[in-house]
């Protein structure tokens, strides 16, 4: 009887007290595809991309979407805003949201014409 | 003997897995609200180092080819690329100490938050060099600031006959003016302060300083952080036996982790010379 309840408490004791957690295989290939990405930023520094493909600018744009998918990697797995609810979803999404929105403004400068800073 | 309610009655009532704050519902409630608390942190973050990237970019796009000049003679790809590894490690270790928290594995959980704390150990060693240099060379911006070609090469008769020009001096040398926009890196000229490339230098390095210093100032508040926690944890407190904390650090940690990996691009990789990929 005595362990009968044992068993039930600590059935219950589990039930109540499992935290969902990310299994380590799941950040080891985040950290895999951050090591390759970060190879790859390099190699393409070194290398002038406009010459493959001729869009002005190529190098940057290059530059940019490696750094971003590395930033959504280490948000979505390590930060674990994969499993997050709706309202964290929300916060990190303003967030980016906001750089968003500065990085438009900073298009005034292109239309500006004789101011130079300095 | 009738089983006891799992809250309150519990005999692990004390543990504070099963507890939460009376003005929230549930437990769930309470974890959600404290994320959200550290992701609102987060988010004035992203303001504050959003501002300072995009000065950097409208700063470049207006000087492309000097950025790319100041880049490749005065920072190291190789440490930057050094560094980037290391707090790339540190955010896994930083995970993995999350998950242990999770799990109530407390001795992993203390293994790698002091990982974590030895790669951000290991940062601050690289940076202290990378600013060591600089401060050599004279590229410290502030009266000392002195910028000149070639790597190393900090001081001539020209710069020793007036080391302490204002840098407001308006008066720009002509022969440098017709060399600063047409001029290949290699040549060994050596800019008097107030030309128009010294004043853009000092610019770059200024914008460099501040956005890695500060950087770093986030990497040393993390590192104080965690070693309370450790400490906290060897006292057995409670408010580290749960595992929030421990993960409202980790999306601190994370966050800078992401900082550095915009910035090591941004700042080394503009236009890397591969004969100067070394240490």
């Amino acid at each position: 009887m005595s362990e009968h309840t044992e068993i039930a408490v600590h059935g219950e004791y589990q039930e109540h007290h499992e935290h969902h957690y990310t299994p380590t295989s799941h950040f080891l290939v985040v950290f895999a595809f951050l090591i390759v990405m970060l190879i790859a930023t390099v190699a393409a520094a070194f290398v002038d991309l406009q010459k493959i493909i001729p869009i002005p600018g190529m190098n940057i744009i290059v530059m940019l979407a490696i750094a971003i998918s590395k930033a959504t990697a280490v948000v979505l797995v390590f930060m674990e805003v994969r499993k997050g609810t709706r309202l964290i979803w929300l916060w990190a999404g303003a967030g980016f949201f906001w750089f968003l929105m500065m990085l438009g403004i900073l298009f005034d400068y292109f239309t500006r014409t004789g101011v130079t800073p300095v | 003997m009738s089983v006891p309610a799992v809250h309150g009655e519990h005999p692990h009532s004390d543990d504070p897995h099963l507890l939460f704050a009376h003005h929230f519902i549930e437990r769930k409630q309470q974890d959600e609200t404290y994320l959200v608390g550290m992701w609102a942190f987060l988010v004035t973050e992203i303001m504050f180092f959003g501002a300072l990237f995009i000065a950097y970019m409208v700063y470049r796009s207006v000087w492309p080819g000097e950025f790319g000049d100041f880049s490749r003679a005065h920072l190291s790809t190789f440490l930057g690329l050094i560094n980037t590894f290391i707090l790339l490690f540190s955010s896994l270790t930083m995970a993995m100490c999350v998950q242990s928290a999770q799990r109530k594995l407390y001795g992993r959980m203390q293994m790698f938050m002091v990982a974590t704390f030895l790669c951000a150990c290991g940062f601050l060693v690289v940076k202290t060099i990378e600013y060591s240099r600089k401060y050599n060379e004279n590229l410290i911006p502030g009266p000392l600031f002195q910028y000149s070609e070639g790597h190393g090469a900090a001081s001539t008769e020209e710069a020793s006959a007036a080391p302490e020009k204002s840098e407001h001096s308006g008066a720009e040398v002509a022969s440098a003016e017709s060399h600063s926009e047409g001029r290949k890196f290699s040549l060994p000229a050596v800019k008097g302060r107030g030309d128009k490339h010294h004043r853009h230098a000092e610019i770059f390095f200024s914008l460099y300083f501040i956005m890695t210093g500060v950087h770093g100032i986030h990497v040393v508040i993390g590192m104080i952080i965690m070693v309370i926690i450790l400490v906290m944890y060897c006292r057995e407190s409670p408010l580290v036996m749960d595992f929030m904390p421990i993960e409202m650090f980790g999306l601190y940690w994370h966050f800078v982790d992401i900082v550095w990996i915009f910035l090591y691009p941004a700042l080394y990789l503009i236009k890397p010379d591969l004969g100067k990929f070394h240490f």
